[in-house]
């Protein structure tokens, strides 16, 4: 182990309705890297992103043996221990869905939300922090006259950067991107990219893409996900 | 043969439209025409003074003031009733509960839409009859019993508005809160129930329009033609259905009848004011929950 580890899996396997999606996997990544995660359509992608926060847990019927140790600033804590408080560790592992998802309601209130739900009073510095992510997202120009508009009527790389802002906003330690460029076109991918390496010095990165090209631009460590297995492809 | 489908579909469509929206225009052109000659003044308060009635100050007792106010009232206390019991139910079936808790529920919720209103009714009566033994000369057919009946009837509407309400969420968006940190209850009611707030208000509004025409249920539970406005929830009460009814059944002359087509003109602006109220309080909590 070592200081600057952020990551550590350990003989990780994960069934979901009974069905192996994961066998026996052990790795071991650093702080402030881009590991992506690429592989044909089924094999799991997804899933393998979604035991990092945990959320496979809210569809239910999975089940996982090993265990997944992340540094979320107070030294590695193993994250399927039960004294683990769920939010907690949602709001350090941030998440972006492969679709864009604003909640339906104002862009501010999608920024502010999850501190919202974190507790923190609407005031004045929550909306210098709603500017600032904004303007980390290269949105605030797009956005600073509209801020109390519909998120829902914002275009679909705008939509995405806003989902990236709104999962930025609780300056998470480690952030999952589940294919986040699928659904926009050419310009809204390559701003998205430019903001995916930005924000490497910020967390780690854990992207799962099936984009080659991309990956090739983004990552800094690469792994195929076939037959169950992670394989190191570059 | 496919083209001739194609375009037979749409036309049988327009042709299901017209045929509905005709016969809906004739019910109430019909109800109008007949009930045009008592829309006044008189037709609500009598020979009362608009602003004494209103006020309690006069009672009314040859207009149907009394109707209309207890007609809202049981509506009211109906709906207030069900809507938490209603909400709270269906979030239980679509968010918390295993597969055969829901079979076992939903089939339960769907028997109970199925039962006629004067079964609900009867059992209204029943426990009138019961609460009448219990506590003897205190509590009889009244205001409240009626209610209680009419929340039975309508809440398998709303309960099935809710769970399918919550159900049809697409993943994307259930997992949006919970990945950035909310508890279950906190995606329940943050970020569930105000996007589908227009479908919740849709069973609302279905049920407001159930509670106020039913007449089987309130015969006999607690209506009945001469009762004044109730002072409180343990009076018996006049409502505008049961006054249709009663008035289509004894009537002696036309001048009788075409007051009862007034009160059914009565009941349908009645029906129209409560639907604006609940289509205004969607507006407004959407507008809140968007902001």
């Amino acid at each position: 182990m070592n200081r600057q580890d952020k990551i550590i899996i350990d003989k990780l396997s994960f069934r979901y309705r009974n069905r192996p999606i994961l066998e026996d996997i052990s790795l071991c990544w650093r702080e402030k890297q881009i590991i992506a995660v690429t592989g044909p359509s089924g094999t799991g992608k997804s899933t393998f992103l979604s035991l990092f926060n945990r959320l496979w847990e809210e569809t239910g019927d999975g089940r996982l043996t090993g265990s997944i140790q992340l540094n979320l600033g107070g030294g590695l804590v193993d994250i399927y221990q039960r004294q683990m408080p769920l939010a907690t560790l949602r709001r350090s592992v941030g998440m972006v869905f492969q679709a864009p998802n604003p909640l339906p309601m104002s862009i501010y209130k999608n920024i502010t939300f999850p501190l919202m739900l974190a507790g923190r009073k609407n005031g004045e510095e929550m909306t210098e922090l709603v500017e600032r992510v904004l303007t980390q997202v290269h949105l605030f120009a797009e956005v600073k006259d509209r801020l109390k508009s519909d998120a829902r009527n914002l275009s679909g790389g705008q939509q995405q950067r806003l989902c990236l802002a709104r999962a930025l906003v609780l300056e998470p330690k480690i952030l999952l991107l589940d294919e986040p460029t699928s659904s926009l076109d050419q310009e809204a991918c390559r701003k998205l990219e430019e903001l995916i390496v930005e924000l490497k010095d910020q967390c780690t990165i854990l992207l799962v893409s099936h984009y080659q090209d991309q990956v090739q631009r983004t990552a800094d460590l690469v792994y195929e996900l076939a037959d169950k297995r992670l394989r190191r492809v570059g | 043969m496919r083209t001739l489908l194609e375009k037979s579909v749409p036309l049988l469509a327009w042709a299901g439209f017209t045929v509905l929206a005709g016969a809906l225009a004739a019910i109430l052109g019909y109800i109008v025409m007949r009930s045009w000659a008592v829309l006044h003044l008189s037709l609500l308060f009598g020979d009362v003074a608009p602003i004494d009635a209103i006020f309690l100050r006069h009672p009314v007792f040859d207009g149907l003031f009394p109707a209309v106010a207890g007609t809202f009232l049981l509506v009211l206390i109906a709906v207030l009733l069900a809507v938490p019991v209603g909400m709270a139910a269906g979030i239980y079936l679509a968010e918390y509960a295993g597969y055969r808790m829901k079979s076992c529920l939903s089939l339960l919720f769907d028997i109970l839409a199925g039962l006629p209103s004067v079964v609900v009714g009867l059992a209204g009566f029943s426990l009138t009859i019961l609460l009448h033994k219990v506590f003897p000369g205190k509590i009889g057919p009244c205001l409240l019993l009626s209610a209680l009946a009419l929340c039975f009837l309508i809440l398998p509407y709303l309960i099935r508005t809710t769970q399918t309400a919550l159900e049809s969420v697409p993943l994307s968006l259930r997992q949006t809160a919970p990945a950035l940190g909310a508890t279950k209850l906190q995606n329940i009611c943050k970020v569930l129930l105000p996007s589908k707030l227009t479908d919740i208000l849709g069973g609302i509004i279905l049920a407001v329009g159930r509670a106020a025409e039913d007449t089987a249920v309130i015969m006999l539970t607690g209506v009945v033609a001469s009762a004044g406005i109730p002072r409180s929830l343990f009076e018996q009460f006049e409502a505008l259905p049961f006054y249709i009814y009663y008035i289509s059944s004894q009537y002696t002359n036309a001048e009788e009848l075409q007051t009862g087509f007034g009160a059914a003109m009565l009941l349908l602006v009645l029906c129209g004011i409560l639907f604006l109220l609940a289509f205004f309080t969607q507006q407004t909590l959407s507008r809140h929950f968007r902001r």
